[in-house]
Protein backbone atom coordinates (compact mmCIF):
# COMPACT_ATOMS: atom_id res chain seq x y z
CA UNK A 1 0.00 0.00 0.00
CA UNK A 2 2.72 2.57 1.09
CA UNK A 3 4.16 1.77 -2.08
CA UNK A 4 1.46 2.60 -4.47
CA UNK A 5 0.93 5.64 -2.32
CA UNK A 6 4.13 6.74 -2.90
CA UNK A 7 3.74 5.88 -6.85
CA UNK A 8 0.49 7.51 -7.43
CA UNK A 9 2.52 10.79 -5.23
CA UNK A 10 5.11 10.67 -7.59
CA UNK A 11 3.18 10.08 -10.66
CA UNK A 12 1.33 13.37 -9.91
CA UNK A 13 4.54 15.56 -9.13
CA UNK A 14 6.36 14.35 -12.32
CA UNK A 15 2.98 15.06 -14.34
CA UNK A 16 2.32 18.94 -12.73
CA UNK A 17 6.54 19.14 -13.14
CA UNK A 18 5.80 18.50 -17.01
CA UNK A 19 2.84 20.70 -17.30
CA UNK A 20 4.60 23.46 -15.65
CA UNK A 21 7.93 23.14 -17.98
CA UNK A 22 5.68 22.91 -21.01
CA UNK A 23 3.83 25.56 -20.13
CA UNK A 24 7.24 27.91 -19.17
CA UNK A 25 8.95 26.61 -22.58
CA UNK A 26 5.79 27.50 -24.58
CA UNK A 27 5.90 30.87 -23.66
CA UNK A 28 8.80 31.85 -23.71
CA UNK A 29 8.91 30.27 -27.03
CA UNK A 30 5.85 32.42 -28.26
CA UNK A 31 8.12 35.41 -27.72
CA UNK A 32 11.34 34.02 -28.78
CA UNK A 33 9.53 33.36 -31.93
CA UNK A 34 8.26 36.62 -32.83
CA UNK A 35 11.28 38.41 -31.92
CA UNK A 36 14.24 35.71 -33.59
CA UNK A 37 12.22 34.68 -36.59
CA UNK A 38 12.82 37.43 -38.47
CA UNK A 39 16.78 37.12 -38.14
CA UNK A 40 16.53 33.59 -38.83
CA UNK A 41 19.00 32.29 -41.29
CA UNK A 42 17.58 30.22 -44.36
CA UNK A 43 19.41 28.03 -46.30
CA UNK A 44 17.33 26.50 -48.24
CA UNK A 45 16.89 22.62 -50.02
CA UNK A 46 13.58 21.71 -51.49
CA UNK A 47 12.30 20.55 -48.28
CA UNK A 48 14.64 21.30 -45.28
CA UNK A 49 15.41 24.88 -44.11
CA UNK A 50 18.18 25.95 -41.71
CA UNK A 51 16.74 28.57 -38.78
CA UNK A 52 18.51 29.15 -35.88
CA UNK A 53 21.00 26.52 -36.66
CA UNK A 54 18.74 23.99 -36.59
CA UNK A 55 18.13 21.85 -39.46
CA UNK A 56 14.14 21.61 -39.99
CA UNK A 57 11.59 20.64 -42.22
CA UNK A 58 9.12 23.52 -43.89
CA UNK A 59 6.30 21.88 -42.08
CA UNK A 60 8.30 22.69 -38.51
CA UNK A 61 7.84 26.48 -39.20
CA UNK A 62 4.66 26.36 -39.44
CA UNK B 1 63.80 -15.18 -29.32
CA UNK B 2 64.13 -11.09 -28.31
CA UNK B 3 67.37 -9.59 -27.46
CA UNK B 4 67.92 -6.34 -25.45
CA UNK B 5 70.60 -4.80 -27.99
CA UNK B 6 72.31 -5.45 -31.13
CA UNK B 7 75.25 -6.89 -29.79
CA UNK B 8 73.00 -9.88 -27.90
CA UNK B 9 71.41 -10.31 -31.60
CA UNK B 10 74.87 -10.36 -33.55
CA UNK B 11 76.58 -13.00 -31.10
CA UNK B 12 73.34 -15.33 -31.43
CA UNK B 13 74.11 -16.33 -35.10
CA UNK B 14 70.50 -15.79 -36.23
CA UNK B 15 70.58 -15.85 -39.89
CA UNK B 16 67.85 -13.39 -41.10
CA UNK B 17 66.20 -12.89 -44.53
CA UNK B 18 64.15 -10.15 -43.62
CA UNK B 19 64.50 -7.17 -41.87
CA UNK B 20 61.41 -5.53 -40.74
CA UNK B 21 61.74 -1.80 -39.21
CA UNK B 22 59.54 -1.66 -36.64
CA UNK B 23 57.02 -3.54 -34.25
CA UNK B 24 53.81 -2.30 -34.55
CA UNK B 25 50.58 -4.21 -36.02
CA UNK B 26 51.79 -3.73 -39.30
CA UNK B 27 55.40 -5.27 -38.41
CA UNK B 28 53.89 -7.89 -36.62
CA UNK B 29 51.65 -9.02 -39.47
CA UNK B 30 54.08 -9.38 -41.78
CA UNK B 31 56.25 -11.21 -39.24
CA UNK B 32 53.67 -13.73 -38.39
CA UNK B 33 52.87 -14.44 -41.75
CA UNK B 34 56.64 -14.81 -42.34
CA UNK B 35 57.62 -17.15 -39.60
CA UNK B 36 54.26 -19.03 -40.68
CA UNK B 37 56.02 -19.76 -43.91
CA UNK B 38 59.28 -20.67 -41.63
CA UNK B 39 61.26 -17.94 -43.36
CA UNK B 40 63.49 -16.14 -40.33
CA UNK B 41 62.71 -12.40 -39.59
CA UNK B 42 64.56 -10.25 -37.81
CA UNK B 43 62.69 -7.08 -36.06
CA UNK B 44 63.76 -3.85 -34.98
CA UNK B 45 62.59 -1.92 -32.45
CA UNK B 46 63.52 1.42 -31.84
CA UNK B 47 62.07 1.55 -28.11
CA UNK B 48 61.87 -0.76 -25.61
CA UNK B 49 58.91 -2.31 -23.37
CA UNK B 50 58.54 1.44 -21.47
CA UNK B 51 57.36 4.65 -22.47
CA UNK B 52 60.81 6.95 -21.89
CA UNK B 53 61.49 10.62 -22.30
CA UNK B 54 64.30 10.42 -23.98
CA UNK B 55 63.20 7.90 -26.85
CA UNK B 56 59.87 10.19 -27.53
CA UNK B 57 62.20 12.82 -27.73
CA UNK B 58 63.11 11.14 -31.55
CA UNK B 59 60.15 11.66 -32.40
CA UNK B 60 60.38 15.34 -31.97
CA UNK B 61 58.99 17.38 -34.97
CA UNK B 62 57.31 20.79 -36.14
CA UNK B 63 53.98 21.01 -37.89
CA UNK B 64 53.15 23.98 -40.21
CA UNK B 65 49.50 24.94 -41.21
CA UNK B 66 46.72 23.89 -39.57
CA UNK B 67 46.70 23.11 -35.55
CA UNK B 68 48.29 19.77 -35.17
CA UNK B 69 48.87 17.23 -32.41
CA UNK B 70 53.06 17.52 -30.85
CA UNK B 71 54.66 14.96 -33.10
CA UNK B 72 56.40 12.95 -30.28
CA UNK B 73 52.37 12.89 -28.01
CA UNK B 74 50.69 11.50 -31.38
CA UNK B 75 52.59 8.14 -31.59
CA UNK B 76 54.55 6.20 -29.16
CA UNK B 77 58.13 4.50 -29.33
CA UNK B 78 57.75 0.75 -28.23
CA UNK B 79 57.16 -2.54 -28.37
CA UNK B 80 53.85 -3.18 -30.34
CA UNK B 81 54.17 0.88 -31.90
CA UNK B 82 51.04 2.60 -31.69
CA UNK B 83 48.75 -0.16 -30.89
CA UNK B 84 49.77 1.10 -26.88
CA UNK B 85 47.87 3.92 -27.30
CA UNK B 86 45.16 3.34 -30.32
CA UNK B 87 41.08 3.36 -29.31
CA UNK B 88 40.40 -0.21 -30.39
CA UNK B 89 37.89 1.55 -33.04
CA UNK B 90 37.80 -0.98 -35.89
CA UNK B 91 36.73 -1.11 -39.22
CA UNK B 92 37.81 -1.78 -43.06
CA UNK B 93 37.65 0.42 -45.72
CA UNK B 94 34.55 0.59 -47.77
CA UNK B 95 34.66 -0.81 -51.06
CA UNK B 96 33.87 2.28 -52.39
CA UNK B 97 36.98 4.28 -50.65
CA UNK B 98 39.14 2.61 -53.09
CA UNK B 99 37.23 3.34 -55.87
CA UNK B 100 38.65 6.00 -58.33
CA UNK B 101 36.16 9.25 -57.76
CA UNK B 102 36.35 11.83 -60.36
CA UNK B 103 35.33 14.85 -57.70
CA UNK B 104 38.12 14.00 -55.48
CA UNK B 105 41.63 14.40 -57.43
CA UNK B 106 44.24 11.94 -57.15
CA UNK B 107 41.70 9.11 -55.67
CA UNK B 108 41.76 5.55 -56.85
CA UNK B 109 43.65 2.39 -55.17
CA UNK B 110 45.02 0.40 -57.77
CA UNK B 111 43.64 -2.87 -55.72
CA UNK B 112 40.13 -3.20 -54.56
CA UNK B 113 38.49 -3.96 -50.87
CA UNK B 114 38.27 -7.71 -52.41
CA UNK B 115 42.01 -8.00 -52.16
CA UNK B 116 41.95 -7.63 -48.71
CA UNK B 117 38.86 -9.79 -47.53
CA UNK B 118 41.15 -13.20 -47.68
CA UNK B 119 43.05 -11.65 -44.82
CA UNK B 120 40.04 -10.14 -42.75
CA UNK B 121 39.94 -13.50 -40.66
CA UNK B 122 43.37 -13.50 -39.84
CA UNK B 123 42.89 -10.00 -39.07
CA UNK B 124 40.03 -10.60 -36.55
CA UNK B 125 42.55 -12.88 -34.79
CA UNK B 126 45.37 -10.62 -34.19
CA UNK B 127 42.60 -7.49 -32.97
CA UNK B 128 40.49 -9.93 -31.23
CA UNK B 129 37.49 -8.65 -33.31
CA UNK B 130 33.83 -9.82 -33.43
CA UNK B 131 32.58 -10.80 -37.07
CA UNK B 132 30.96 -7.43 -38.79
CA UNK B 133 27.55 -6.89 -39.52
CA UNK B 134 26.78 -5.39 -43.16
CA UNK B 135 25.83 -2.15 -43.34
CA UNK B 136 22.41 -1.29 -42.96
CA UNK B 137 20.56 1.78 -45.01
CA UNK B 138 18.67 4.23 -42.84
CA UNK B 139 17.52 6.07 -46.31
CA UNK B 140 19.07 6.21 -49.58
CA UNK B 141 21.58 8.92 -48.23
CA UNK B 142 22.87 7.07 -45.53
CA UNK B 143 23.91 4.19 -43.84
CA UNK B 144 23.71 2.78 -40.71
CA UNK B 145 27.66 1.25 -40.45
CA UNK B 146 29.18 -0.48 -37.58
CA UNK B 147 32.65 0.07 -35.56
CA UNK B 148 33.55 -2.66 -33.71
CA UNK B 149 35.64 -1.98 -30.45
CA UNK B 150 38.15 -4.25 -29.90
CA UNK B 151 39.65 -4.62 -26.76
CA UNK B 152 42.27 -2.38 -27.72
CA UNK B 153 44.96 -5.47 -28.58
CA UNK B 154 48.21 -4.06 -27.64
CA UNK B 155 50.09 -6.34 -30.16
CA UNK B 156 53.86 -6.07 -28.22
CA UNK B 157 52.23 -7.77 -25.13
CA UNK B 158 49.46 -10.24 -26.56
CA UNK B 159 52.53 -11.53 -29.06
CA UNK B 160 55.58 -11.04 -26.29
CA UNK B 161 55.64 -15.15 -25.09
CA UNK B 162 55.12 -15.80 -28.88
CA UNK B 163 57.74 -13.85 -29.99
CA UNK B 164 60.57 -14.97 -26.69
CA UNK B 165 59.85 -18.64 -27.88
CA UNK B 166 59.83 -18.34 -31.65
CA UNK B 167 63.34 -19.73 -33.51
CA UNK B 168 62.08 -17.51 -36.55
CA UNK B 169 61.59 -14.11 -35.15
CA UNK B 170 63.90 -12.69 -33.73
CA UNK B 171 63.33 -8.67 -32.17
CA UNK B 172 65.85 -6.64 -30.81
CA UNK B 173 65.05 -3.92 -28.96
CA UNK B 174 66.77 -0.73 -28.43
CA UNK B 175 67.68 -0.10 -31.83
CA UNK B 176 66.61 2.18 -34.33
CA UNK B 177 67.25 1.89 -37.90
CA UNK B 178 68.82 5.66 -38.94
CA UNK B 179 68.76 4.97 -42.81
CA UNK B 180 69.14 2.52 -45.62
CA UNK B 181 72.16 2.02 -47.49
CA UNK B 182 71.37 1.17 -51.67
CA UNK B 183 72.19 1.08 -55.12
CA UNK B 184 69.27 2.00 -56.91
CA UNK B 185 68.24 -1.37 -57.15
CA UNK B 186 68.68 -3.31 -54.19
CA UNK B 187 68.34 -1.91 -50.01
CA UNK B 188 71.92 -3.91 -48.98
CA UNK B 189 71.96 -2.89 -45.27
CA UNK B 190 69.94 -0.69 -42.79
CA UNK B 191 73.04 1.54 -40.54
CA UNK B 192 71.82 1.26 -36.76
CA UNK B 193 71.65 2.99 -33.71
CA UNK B 194 71.28 1.97 -30.27
CA UNK B 195 72.61 2.81 -26.61
CA UNK B 196 73.41 6.09 -27.48
CA UNK B 197 76.26 5.40 -30.23
CA UNK B 198 76.44 4.77 -34.13
CA UNK B 199 75.84 0.59 -33.77
CA UNK B 200 76.93 -0.41 -37.31
CA UNK B 201 74.85 -1.72 -39.92
CA UNK B 202 72.01 -5.07 -40.38
CA UNK B 203 72.02 -6.94 -43.42
CA UNK B 204 68.91 -9.07 -45.04
CA UNK B 205 67.94 -10.19 -48.56
CA UNK B 206 64.58 -8.22 -48.05
CA UNK B 207 63.68 -4.71 -45.64
CA UNK B 208 60.26 -3.91 -44.87
CA UNK B 209 59.58 -0.13 -43.16
CA UNK B 210 56.81 -0.86 -40.95
CA UNK B 211 57.61 2.70 -38.73
CA UNK B 212 54.16 4.36 -38.97
CA UNK B 213 52.36 6.98 -40.60
CA UNK B 214 54.85 9.24 -40.48
CA UNK B 215 58.40 7.47 -39.68
CA UNK B 216 58.41 5.71 -43.01
CA UNK B 217 58.28 8.90 -44.77
CA UNK B 218 61.15 10.40 -42.52
CA UNK B 219 63.07 7.14 -43.05
CA UNK B 220 62.72 6.96 -46.78
CA UNK B 221 63.34 10.65 -47.29
CA UNK B 222 66.83 10.47 -45.05
CA UNK B 223 68.10 7.41 -46.73
CA UNK B 224 67.21 9.08 -50.20
CA UNK B 225 68.99 12.27 -48.65
CA UNK B 226 72.08 9.97 -47.55
CA UNK B 227 72.37 8.12 -50.77
CA UNK B 228 71.69 10.22 -53.74
CA UNK B 229 68.59 8.87 -54.32
CA UNK B 230 69.75 5.21 -54.22
CA UNK B 231 67.01 3.92 -51.86
CA UNK B 232 63.66 5.24 -53.44
CA UNK B 233 64.34 6.05 -57.13
CA UNK B 234 61.16 7.67 -57.96
CA UNK B 235 60.96 9.44 -55.00
CA UNK B 236 58.23 12.44 -56.87
CA UNK B 237 55.63 11.50 -54.10
CA UNK B 238 57.98 10.48 -51.23
CA UNK B 239 56.28 12.45 -48.19
CA UNK B 240 53.34 13.70 -50.49
CA UNK B 241 49.52 13.23 -50.03
CA UNK B 242 49.54 13.04 -46.22
CA UNK B 243 46.60 12.37 -45.08
CA UNK B 244 44.98 12.36 -41.69
CA UNK B 245 40.75 12.08 -40.31
CA UNK B 246 39.52 15.63 -39.22
CA UNK B 247 37.19 14.99 -36.44
CA UNK B 248 35.43 17.76 -34.80
CA UNK B 249 31.77 17.85 -32.51
CA UNK B 250 29.92 20.68 -35.41
CA UNK B 251 26.25 19.61 -34.39
CA UNK B 252 24.02 17.99 -31.76
CA UNK B 253 21.08 16.33 -32.82
CA UNK B 254 17.44 16.08 -30.85
CA UNK B 255 16.53 12.12 -31.31
CA UNK B 256 12.99 12.03 -31.05
CA UNK B 257 13.04 8.17 -30.14
CA UNK B 258 16.06 6.42 -29.18
CA UNK B 259 15.44 3.13 -29.94
CA UNK B 260 14.94 3.39 -33.22
CA UNK B 261 18.92 3.53 -33.34
CA UNK B 262 21.07 0.74 -31.97
CA UNK B 263 23.41 2.11 -29.78
CA UNK B 264 26.47 -0.02 -28.60
CA UNK B 265 27.89 -0.88 -25.40
CA UNK B 266 29.73 3.06 -25.51
CA UNK B 267 25.92 4.35 -25.86
CA UNK B 268 27.57 5.45 -29.52
CA UNK B 269 25.97 4.68 -33.07
CA UNK B 270 27.92 5.76 -36.32
CA UNK B 271 26.45 6.86 -39.56
CA UNK B 272 28.24 7.23 -42.89
CA UNK B 273 27.09 8.80 -46.74
CA UNK B 274 26.11 5.88 -49.53
CA UNK B 275 28.54 5.97 -52.25
CA UNK B 276 25.60 7.45 -54.54
CA UNK B 277 25.15 10.72 -51.93
CA UNK B 278 28.74 11.08 -52.15
CA UNK B 279 28.70 11.19 -55.93
CA UNK B 280 25.77 13.47 -56.26
CA UNK B 281 27.06 15.51 -53.58
CA UNK B 282 30.31 15.79 -54.08
CA UNK B 283 32.17 15.10 -51.19
CA UNK B 284 33.95 12.19 -49.25
CA UNK B 285 33.48 9.66 -46.87
CA UNK B 286 32.51 10.73 -43.22
CA UNK B 287 31.46 8.89 -40.15
CA UNK B 288 28.87 10.92 -38.18
CA UNK B 289 29.12 9.29 -34.42
CA UNK B 290 26.81 10.12 -32.11
CA UNK B 291 26.98 9.99 -28.25
CA UNK B 292 23.88 10.36 -26.10
CA UNK B 293 24.00 12.87 -24.08
CA UNK B 294 22.99 13.08 -20.09
CA UNK B 295 19.04 13.76 -20.62
CA UNK B 296 19.16 16.89 -18.59
CA UNK B 297 20.54 18.22 -22.06
CA UNK B 298 17.49 16.81 -23.52
CA UNK B 299 15.11 19.94 -22.54
CA UNK B 300 17.87 22.65 -23.31
CA UNK B 301 17.35 20.95 -26.47
CA UNK B 302 13.90 20.98 -26.72
CA UNK B 303 12.94 24.56 -25.56
CA UNK B 304 15.97 25.79 -28.13
CA UNK B 305 14.11 23.93 -30.89
CA UNK B 306 10.34 25.65 -29.59
CA UNK B 307 12.04 29.32 -30.44
CA UNK B 308 11.42 28.16 -34.27
CA UNK B 309 9.53 24.88 -34.55
CA UNK B 310 7.17 25.46 -32.02
CA UNK B 311 4.72 22.84 -32.88
CA UNK B 312 7.31 20.05 -33.24
CA UNK B 313 8.86 20.78 -30.08
CA UNK B 314 5.67 20.91 -27.87
CA UNK B 315 4.95 17.46 -29.64
CA UNK B 316 8.85 16.04 -28.65
CA UNK B 317 8.14 17.96 -25.26
CA UNK B 318 4.94 15.92 -24.70
CA UNK B 319 6.60 13.26 -24.47
CA UNK B 320 9.20 14.21 -21.98
CA UNK B 321 9.34 11.52 -19.28
CA UNK B 322 6.55 9.32 -20.37
CA UNK B 323 8.74 8.52 -23.90
CA UNK B 324 12.39 8.45 -23.45
CA UNK B 325 13.97 11.14 -25.59
CA UNK B 326 17.63 11.58 -26.72
CA UNK B 327 20.04 14.33 -27.52
CA UNK B 328 23.10 13.23 -29.30
CA UNK B 329 26.56 14.82 -30.08
CA UNK B 330 27.39 14.36 -33.23
CA UNK B 331 31.07 13.77 -33.48
CA UNK B 332 32.23 13.82 -37.75
CA UNK B 333 35.18 12.30 -38.36
CA UNK B 334 35.83 12.71 -42.69
CA UNK B 335 38.37 11.90 -45.11
CA UNK B 336 40.85 14.14 -46.15
CA UNK B 337 41.31 13.92 -49.90
CA UNK B 338 44.99 13.26 -50.88
CA UNK B 339 46.89 16.77 -51.65
CA UNK B 340 50.19 17.12 -52.81
CA UNK B 341 51.30 19.63 -50.37
CA UNK B 342 50.13 18.03 -47.32
CA UNK B 343 53.79 16.15 -46.87
CA UNK B 344 56.47 15.39 -44.81
CA UNK B 345 59.82 16.77 -45.31
CA UNK B 346 63.02 16.80 -43.23
CA UNK B 347 64.03 19.74 -41.23
CA UNK B 348 66.86 21.46 -42.59
CA UNK B 349 68.51 22.23 -39.31
CA UNK B 350 66.85 20.88 -36.38
CA UNK B 351 68.17 16.64 -35.87
CA UNK B 352 67.36 14.00 -33.31
CA UNK B 353 70.26 12.62 -31.37
CA UNK B 354 70.91 10.02 -34.25
CA UNK B 355 71.75 13.02 -36.64
CA UNK B 356 68.50 12.02 -38.19
CA UNK B 357 66.52 15.05 -39.39
CA UNK B 358 63.41 16.02 -37.91
CA UNK B 359 60.04 15.80 -39.45
CA UNK B 360 58.52 18.88 -40.35
CA UNK B 361 54.93 18.42 -41.24
CA UNK B 362 52.96 20.46 -43.68
CA UNK B 363 49.03 19.69 -43.10
CA UNK B 364 46.27 22.01 -44.14
CA UNK B 365 42.67 21.03 -44.62
CA UNK B 366 41.07 22.39 -47.61
CA UNK B 367 37.67 23.38 -49.10
CA UNK B 368 37.20 19.66 -50.31
CA UNK B 369 37.25 18.84 -46.29
CA UNK B 370 34.86 21.73 -45.44
CA UNK B 371 32.51 21.41 -47.95
CA UNK B 372 32.33 17.17 -46.56
CA UNK B 373 32.06 18.57 -43.15
CA UNK B 374 29.41 20.66 -43.97
CA UNK B 375 27.24 19.08 -46.68
CA UNK B 376 27.50 15.50 -44.86
CA UNK B 377 25.96 16.96 -41.69
CA UNK B 378 23.46 18.81 -43.82
CA UNK B 379 23.28 14.85 -45.61
CA UNK B 380 22.54 13.29 -42.09
CA UNK B 381 20.12 16.19 -40.90
CA UNK B 382 17.99 15.58 -43.38
CA UNK B 383 17.76 12.00 -43.56
CA UNK B 384 16.92 12.51 -39.79
CA UNK B 385 14.08 15.21 -40.72
CA UNK B 386 12.60 12.67 -43.45
CA UNK B 387 12.68 10.31 -41.27
CA UNK B 388 11.26 12.39 -38.08
CA UNK B 389 14.08 10.29 -36.29
CA UNK B 390 15.03 13.63 -34.39
CA UNK B 391 16.18 17.06 -35.68
CA UNK B 392 19.76 18.05 -36.26
CA UNK B 393 21.54 21.68 -35.16
CA UNK B 394 24.91 23.03 -36.40
CA UNK B 395 27.19 24.36 -34.38
CA UNK B 396 27.63 28.29 -34.81
CA UNK B 397 31.07 28.14 -36.04
CA UNK B 398 30.11 25.77 -38.82
CA UNK B 399 27.01 28.09 -39.88
CA UNK B 400 29.65 31.33 -39.54
CA UNK B 401 32.08 29.35 -41.53
CA UNK B 402 34.44 30.28 -38.92
CA UNK B 403 37.99 28.57 -38.00
CA UNK B 404 37.40 24.76 -36.91
CA UNK B 405 38.21 24.89 -33.02
CA UNK B 406 41.54 24.11 -31.57
CA UNK B 407 39.62 22.62 -28.58
CA UNK B 408 38.32 19.42 -30.21
CA UNK B 409 39.31 16.04 -31.03
CA UNK B 410 41.12 17.74 -33.81
CA UNK B 411 41.70 14.69 -35.73
CA UNK B 412 41.64 10.68 -34.87
CA UNK B 413 46.16 10.45 -34.80
CA UNK B 414 45.53 8.69 -37.86
CA UNK B 415 48.57 9.36 -40.15
CA UNK B 416 47.93 8.20 -43.55
CA UNK B 417 49.73 8.04 -46.88
CA UNK B 418 53.75 9.56 -47.47
CA UNK B 419 54.33 6.04 -49.37
CA UNK B 420 51.02 6.00 -51.26
CA UNK B 421 50.17 3.19 -53.15
CA UNK B 422 49.65 3.20 -57.34
CA UNK B 423 50.65 2.57 -60.49
CA UNK B 424 52.03 6.00 -61.45
CA UNK B 425 55.80 6.29 -59.77
CA UNK B 426 54.81 9.78 -60.39
CA UNK B 427 51.96 10.07 -57.56
CA UNK B 428 52.82 6.88 -55.66
CA UNK B 429 56.33 5.08 -53.74
CA UNK B 430 54.73 1.48 -53.82
CA UNK B 431 53.25 -0.82 -56.13
CA UNK B 432 50.52 -2.98 -55.30
CA UNK B 433 52.17 -5.23 -53.33
CA UNK B 434 53.81 -2.68 -51.43
CA UNK B 435 56.99 -2.89 -52.77
CA UNK B 436 58.78 0.92 -53.45
CA UNK B 437 59.11 1.58 -56.98
CA UNK B 438 62.40 0.20 -58.90
CA UNK B 439 63.55 -1.32 -55.96
CA UNK B 440 63.80 -5.12 -55.95
CA UNK B 441 63.67 -5.90 -52.19
CA UNK B 442 62.27 -2.39 -50.22
CA UNK B 443 58.60 -3.21 -49.05
CA UNK B 444 56.64 -0.64 -46.85
CA UNK B 445 54.01 -1.94 -44.49
CA UNK B 446 51.66 0.73 -42.36
CA UNK B 447 48.97 3.19 -43.95
CA UNK B 448 51.72 5.27 -44.87
CA UNK B 449 50.48 2.85 -48.07
CA UNK B 450 47.13 4.52 -48.11
CA UNK B 451 46.10 5.80 -51.16
CA UNK B 452 43.09 7.31 -50.25
CA UNK B 453 41.68 7.41 -46.48
CA UNK B 454 38.37 6.65 -46.14
CA UNK B 455 36.76 7.69 -42.79
CA UNK B 456 37.33 5.12 -40.28
CA UNK B 457 39.97 4.09 -38.22
CA UNK B 458 43.14 2.84 -40.03
CA UNK B 459 44.54 -0.22 -37.83
CA UNK B 460 41.71 -2.90 -39.46
CA UNK B 461 43.04 -1.88 -42.99
CA UNK B 462 46.47 -1.76 -42.35
CA UNK B 463 46.69 -4.78 -40.55
CA UNK B 464 45.20 -6.56 -43.79
CA UNK B 465 47.45 -4.94 -45.99
CA UNK B 466 50.28 -6.12 -44.05
CA UNK B 467 48.70 -9.49 -44.05
CA UNK B 468 48.91 -9.18 -47.49
CA UNK B 469 52.30 -7.90 -47.91
CA UNK B 470 53.30 -10.92 -45.72
CA UNK B 471 51.64 -13.50 -47.83
CA UNK B 472 53.01 -11.75 -51.14
CA UNK B 473 56.91 -11.75 -49.35
CA UNK B 474 56.71 -15.24 -48.01
CA UNK B 475 55.65 -16.29 -51.80
CA UNK B 476 58.32 -14.24 -53.35
CA UNK B 477 60.89 -15.53 -50.79
CA UNK B 478 59.93 -19.03 -51.46
CA UNK B 479 60.41 -19.24 -54.98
Amino acid sequence: MDDMSRSSSQSNAASFSRRRFLGAFLTLAAFLRLTRRSAATQLNGDETVIVGGWLLKRSDLR
Amino acid sequence: MIFSDIDGYRASGFAAKVCIIGTGPAGMAIALQLAQAHIPVVMLEAGSDEITAESQEFYQGNVEGDYYFDLDVTRIRLLGGCSNHWAGWCRVLDAHDFEKRAWIPDSGWPITRRDLEPYLDLVHTMLDLVPFRPNMPVSDDIDWVQLIKSPAVHVGEKYRADLEASMLIAVVMNTMATDLAGDGQRVTSANLWSQGKVAGAIDAEHFVTCTGGLENSRLLLWSNQKTNGAVVPHAAALGKYWMEHPQFEPAVALLFDESAFEWDAQGEAFFSPTATAMERLGIMNFGARLIRKPYRGVRGLVADLACYAPDTSEWVASGLGAHLRCAAQIYLGWEQSPVESNQITLSPDETDAAGVPRIVLHWKKGELERRTMVEGLRLFGETLAAKDLGRLRFEDWVLNNENYPDNQEIAGHHHMGGTRMGTDPLKSVVDVNCKVHGMENLWVGGSSVFTTAGQCNPTTTLTSLALRLGDHLAKTISV
